[in-house]
């Protein structure tokens, strides 16, 4: 039985730019987000993957209002949050948690380890001072470290460690919804794999759902149940994890796709890659691929595709597929 | 095929406040002509120290320790700065990562082009800008009369990079060193300038040196790699071994990490120390699995697995 | 952080033998401020015999005009002098990082209003102003600190809120943010801590501001009045003797320089010890 647990309907995350033209009063905007919907299922792994651009970082970012959505709404498990008030908002905030992509600046550099993790459980007023050093310090054996780490400050630990850290804080209130924004990109190739492990257990252990933010498309591949790509703003395909992979139906994912460069010398990939302008240029109006699409048709520079359900859970929008 | 490149127990340190950091505590490197050879390793490893110590571009804190560098038979190191000079940007280019930081801001891309053109040959300006467009369409700009005009930051990272490129062919140089030249692009374009670097290498008949963090664009590009950790190379040989044949702990793990489509799981590999401990021992003592006393007594030395297969390590593959 | 601080304090101290000279200095001079009561001579006992001695061995900087032992003067002097430097600094710093840090974290439309009445408050010239509101106040310490407080906030508020918009990107922040965590506990938790090292340098430079205006201020007789004892009263009541006793404005004049060129150096080290980049 599917249970919805975030979802996003129409939204729209726009930003004030100044003008580059010298005498407006009107400020230009740039539409990070342009009427987006998704939905994630509770106890799923929902992967958003996109360029830079793309937009996938804002909606993580929207959906736990760090941002405010400039339009659309945003539900949790049927409330809609988008729209909520802060003194209502945080007791959702206790269940949404997040984790971020730099190592180096996700975590305080002033404050002890003890005190980055039990942040959460004071912000949201949980457990007696002496019950969440005791959290703290299970929280921290969970992820793999000692509890005398607890101690020691951020500089004093690798980049892997620290992401590991930061796993523990977003555990501590107990959350049921995490977005993992590029949580391992900045780490080396030897300890992706790592934290990839320990998300994945956490998940099985506390029935959690992700959603998991990357452009590393393999890793995605691994760990995600779903995926939406997304390419300025829109979303442009959403299909399960391994049909995606092996049926693209977007002409900017099957460019992704052949993208991937495979780390296996005997699949050589580099021969079959599309070649494109690869320039990224953000269009007033229609299908936002409309300058490196092969099949670009006179539709796609006026109207917006709108996803459309061509196969089982395989969502696409494109002009090709419109009924 | 004749070593046209040979660098020969490379040592270089840094000197600060807090003392001497070595590092490249020792790497030999034999490049071949006209291949792409690939130099993978973790942050810190010392790769791109390595690549850009034979070039002499390092800051003043360094040194370089007892090394040779024999480029076409000469040794570099040894050169004085002039003379260094004129093979640097010429017979030897550079690629770096950070395409922004690397292209002067104040100078539209045309002419610092044109500049580096006119270096390396005889030419009038028009001549040079003649050879300037060539050289962008050669490395897939569209539009490159327009884009002489641009300015670096209003280009995006995929079309610098490409300039930088365009840059380090200008000389037609017989080497190309690519420090991490697609990390900071997106997918798309990343598996573009590999293919441009290929095709690039393929007509101009250049050897490169690839230096990356990621195994994916070696697999697809490069023939040879060394794979360096702790400042150390740790082993060398065909991408077809090092991907397939593995024989050092450290490359074996490396490759195990990797998500591979079709296999279940990820084989976790244990963290590096913060600080350096293993000194002049080898780099992987404390997370390998078949350490023992031995590897707590000396650095192992390298042995031959087959005509291009080296490792640096007392296991020589098998149980000790 | 503790050992790192330590170590870098000793990194910082190392190269630089003037700071170190400068640091002492500053630790005599205070150390000699606080306990000046110590010294057998009280500042303001006058003696009509011995007016205007050169230095010597009972008088060691030699007499003043009222024949009050000059060295105790300077001793009780450099009180006021550092205690309106230190008092001052307190003041401005406080304001500056309480303006700066929640214009910086804010942003818009009140940060566009608290950073024109900083631009309006740095062009106006100073000086005159606090000449001006001297007029209308009573002369004394608690006045003189109030007013060279509210007038060298500025600097201060522009660069602490520099920093809290750069820092306000870093990821822990967006977090806690995130998190539902109150604005005004990320700035005390997140935002000042992490941006200390800056507090702190350009507190260390502002001491040695105060202790100029101070003394400038008391020299033409606002400010700090006598009896009391200030190193820049002492200066101005000096001018009128310079060629009979010169040794009335060397000492406050070259306890003012070592001063503020000590804090200076100080600030200089303070930056290499927080800021080791």
């Amino acid at each position: 039985m599917k249970e919805p647990l975030i979802e996003v309907k129409d939204l729209q995350i726009y930003f004030k730019q100044k003008s580059s033209r010298l005498f407006s009063l009107k400020s230009d905007h740039l539409k990070a987000v342009d009427n987006v919907n998704l939905t994630i299922q509770k106890g799923e792994t929902f992967g958003l993957v996109g360029e830079s651009g793309s937009g996938k970082s804002s909606i993580g970012k929207a959906i736990l209002r760090y941002y405010n959505p400039t339009a659309g709404e945003i539900y949790y498990k049927r409330t809609e949050i988008g729209h909520m008030k802060e003194a209502q908002l945080l007791p959702y905030r206790k269940k949404m948690q997040s984790i971020f992509q730099d190592p180096y600046s996700s975590l305080d550099p002033s404050r002890t380890i003890r005190e980055i993790i039990c942040e959460p459980m004071e912000i949201h007023k949980l457990y007696t001072s002496a019950e969440r050093k005791e959290r703290a310090a299970q929280l921290i054996e969970i992820v793999g470290l000692k509890k005398n780490d607890l101690l020691k400050y951020p500089h004093e630990f690798s980049g892997g460690q620290r992401q590991r850290i930061s796993i523990a804080r977003a555990l501590s209130v107990q959350p049921e919804f995490i977005v993992c924004d590029e949580p391992i990109s900045s780490l080396d190739v030897s300890l992706q794999a790592q934290i990839i492990h320990i998300l994945e257990d956490l998940q099985e252990k506390y029935g959690l759902t992700y959603l998991f933010i990357s452009h590393q498309l393999q890793v995605v591949q691994k760990i995600c149940d779903r995926i939406g790509v997304l390419y300025l703003g829109n979303i442009l395909e959403t299909a399960p994890s391994e049909t995606l992979y092996k049926n693209p139906i977007h002409p900017y994912t099957q460019l992704l796709m052949s993208s991937i460069l495979f780390p296996d010398p005997r699949i050589k990939t580099l021969d079959q890659i599309v070649i494109d302008s690869g320039v990224q240029k953000r269009v007033a109006s229609g299908c936002k691929f409309q300058n490196r699409c092969p099949y670009c048709m006179e539709k796609c520079r006026s109207e917006v595709p709108a996803l459309k359900e061509v196969a089982p859970e395989h969502w696409v929008a494109c002009h090709r597929y419109t009924n | 095929m004749s070593t046209f490149l040979e660098i020969n127990d490379l040592e270089v340190s840094f000197y600060s406040e807090l003392g001497e950091t070595k590092a490249v505590k020792n790497a030999s490197f034999h490049i071949e002509e006209g291949e792409i050879f690939g130099i993978v390793g973790e942050s810190g490893s010392g790769k791109s120290v390595a690549m850009k110590s034979i070039l002499k571009l390092l800051p003043a804190n360094s040194k370089i320790k007892s090394s040779t560098v024999l480029f076409e038979g000469k040794d570099i190191l040894k050169l004085k700065e002039k003379q260094l000079r004129s093979i640097r940007g010429k017979d030897i280019s550079i690629v770096f990562q950070d395409s922004l930081t690397a292209l002067n801001p104040v100078y539209t891309i045309g002419s610092k082009l044109i500049e580096f053109i006119m270096r390396n040959h005889k030419m009038t300006k028009a001549e040079a800008k003649l050879r300037a467009v060539e050289l962008l369409s050669a490395v897939g700009i569209t539009d490159p009369e327009k884009h002489l005009k641009s300015y670096p930051h209003e280009l995006s990272g995929g079309m610098r990079q490409r300039v930088m490129i365009a840059m380090s062919i200008s000389s037609n140089p017989k080497l190309m060193i690519a420090d991490e030249p697609t990390t900071a692009l997106d997918v798309t374009i990343q598996a573009q300038i590999l293919h441009l670097l290929r095709s690039l290498q393929r007509e101009y008949g250049m050897s490169i040196i690839l230096i990356t963090h990621d195994l994916g664009v070696v697999a697809q590009i490069c023939s040879r790699i060394a794979v360096m950790c702790g400042g150390y190379v740790v082993e060398e040989g065909t991408t077809e071994d090092i991907f397939y044949h593995p024989l050092h702990p450290y490359t074996q793990a490396l490759i195990a990490s990797m998500p591979k489509p079709g296999s279940e799981t990820f084989v976790p590999f244990l963290e590096r120390p913060v600080s350096d401990e293993a000194g002049s021992l080898c780099p992987f003592l404390s997370r390998c699995r078949y350490a023992n006393s031995h590897c707590e007594e000396c650095l192992p030395e390298f042995y031959q697995d087959n005509a291009k297969h080296f490792i640096r390590c007392h296991r020589k593959g098998g149980p000790l | 952080m503790s050992e790192n601080l330590l170590k870098n304090i000793k990194v910082g101290f190392k190269g630089n033998k003037i700071a170190v000279i400068g640091a002492t200095a500053i630790i005599i001079l205070t150390l000699a401020s606080i306990f000046a009561f110590l010294y057998p001579i009280a500042p303001n006992a006058i003696s009509v015999t011995d007016r205007l001695t050169a230095p010597s061995f009972r008088h060691p900087f030699g007499t003043d005009d009222m024949g009050r032992d000059y060295f105790t003067r300077c001793l009780y002097g450099g009180r006021a002098s550092l205690l309106v430097g230190f008092m001052s600094m307190i003041l401005s710093t406080l304001i500056g990082v309480v303006i700066g840090s929640i214009s910086g974290f804010i942003g818009g439309k009140i940060d566009a209003l608290l950073m024109r009445l900083v631009d309006a408050l740095m062009s106006l010239p100073t000086f005159l102003i606090m000449v001006v509101m001297n007029a209308y106040f009573d002369p004394g310490i608690k006045n003189v600190v109030l007013i060279i407080g509210f007038l060298t906030w500025m600097n201060i508020a522009r660069i602490v809120r520099g920093e809290t918009i750069s820092l306000k990107e870093r990821e822990y922040v967006i977090y806690s943010m995130a998190s539902g965590q109150r604005k005004t506990q990320i700035i005390l938790q997140h935002i000042i801590p992490n941006i200390m090292p800056t507090i702190i340098v350009s507190a260390t430079i502002n001491i040695a501001n105060s202790i100029l205006m101070e003394s400038a201020l008391s020299f033409f007789g606002l400010g700090i009045v006598p009896p009391t004892a200030s190193w820049g009263s002492m200066l101005s009541k000096a001018q009128g003797y310079i060629a009979t006793a010169p040794h009335l404005a060397f000492f406050p004049g070259l306890l003012i320089l070592i001063t503020v060129i000590s804090f200076n150096y100080l600030g200089e080290v303070a930056r290499k010890i927080f800021q080791p980049k």
